[in-house]
């Protein structure tokens, strides 16, 4: 891969990077050909080559991992990177908006909120701001 | 976002025509509320590199097949059958022989989320979606149980 190669650029007919589920039902007639979409403008990448172009990527990026960060607006502040952890918790990501409200109440519960344990021992318990 | 080349000839992407005082004119910036998009944006752009283009198609092609399997048993259970007989992707509409906010509460005890009750657009009408992340035996059990009220 050259240093200025898009994923198009190094895109191969027939390469993935994941693992799909396997098919375990049998088939049903497909719509009506004229309903289906042709071609999708997405590349055919390996899950190496997908990698090593968003770690390259990540590279160029300045953030606070790799120098000092002033604040800036909203969208430039630092969000404390446990933030990105309650999203991505089992249960928590894959919650609908629409699901009944006794299966996700707890979610709202301030209990569960301060039991959470994570990696970073001190900022167990933090109320930050919006 | 627009391409460009520098002075060398190197590629270079710029985001166009965004007046927005984040990127211009920063110093005077007065309002910064807003969201950040970005994080999601990324989240999408791997998903989609990583699936490429026979892999988005093969997921579809498992919701859809996945979906009409589950549509297919449902509708032959006694009382329940589908509202309507339009092609669909991946969610379906169905009939109960009672109430989905009951339905839902005895697959809530066996551990499963049931569909969207829309009882006050459809009698008795509840919406279910089935994807790539559902198995036949998710989709046997979830079946199994309909048959039993």
């Amino acid at each position: 891969m050259r240093k200025h190669d898009l994923l198009p650029d190094i895109s191969k007919p027939g390469k993935i990077g994941c693992t799909l589920p396997e098919l375990d039902v049998p088939l049903a007639e497909l719509p009506p050909e004229e309903l289906l979409r042709k071609e999708l403008e997405l590349p055919e990448v390996s899950e190496g080559e997908l990698v090593r172009y968003f770690t390259a990527l990540s590279k160029m990026n300045y953030g606070v991992d790799t120098g000092f960060y002033p604040l800036g607006s909203c969208t430039m502040k630092y969000n404390p990177k446990w933030h990105e952890d309650i999203p991505r918790l089992p249960g928590f990501g894959s919650t609908h908006p629409l699901q009944a409200q006794e299966t996700s109440i707890w979610l709202r519960s301030p209990a569960w909120m301060l039991s959470l344990s994570f990696p970073w021992p001190e900022h167990t318990v933090s109320l930050p701001a919006s | 976002v627009g391409k460009t080349a520098d002075v060398e000839g190197r590629p270079g992407y710029v985001m166009t025509m965004v007046t927005r005082e984040q990127y211009i004119r920063r110093e005077k910036a007065i309002s910064n509320i807003c969201t950040s998009e970005a994080l999601m944006a990324l989240a999408a752009a791997v998903y989609l590199a990583a699936v490429g283009k026979g892999g988005l198609r093969r997921i579809a092609e498992l919701c859809y097949h996945k979906a009409h399997y589950a549509a297919r048993a449902i509708s032959k259970l006694k009382g329940y059958s589908l509202v309507f007989d339009r092609p669909f992707f991946k969610e379906f509409a169905i009939s109960c022989p009672l109430a989905p906010s009951k339905i839902n509460e005895v697959l809530l005890h066996e551990r499963i989320i049931g569909g969207l009750d829309i009882s006050h657009m459809i009698d008795y009408g509840m919406l279910l979606c089935v994807t790539e992340m559902n198995t036949k035996q998710e989709i046997d059990r979830l079946v199994e149980i309909l048959a039993s009220l």
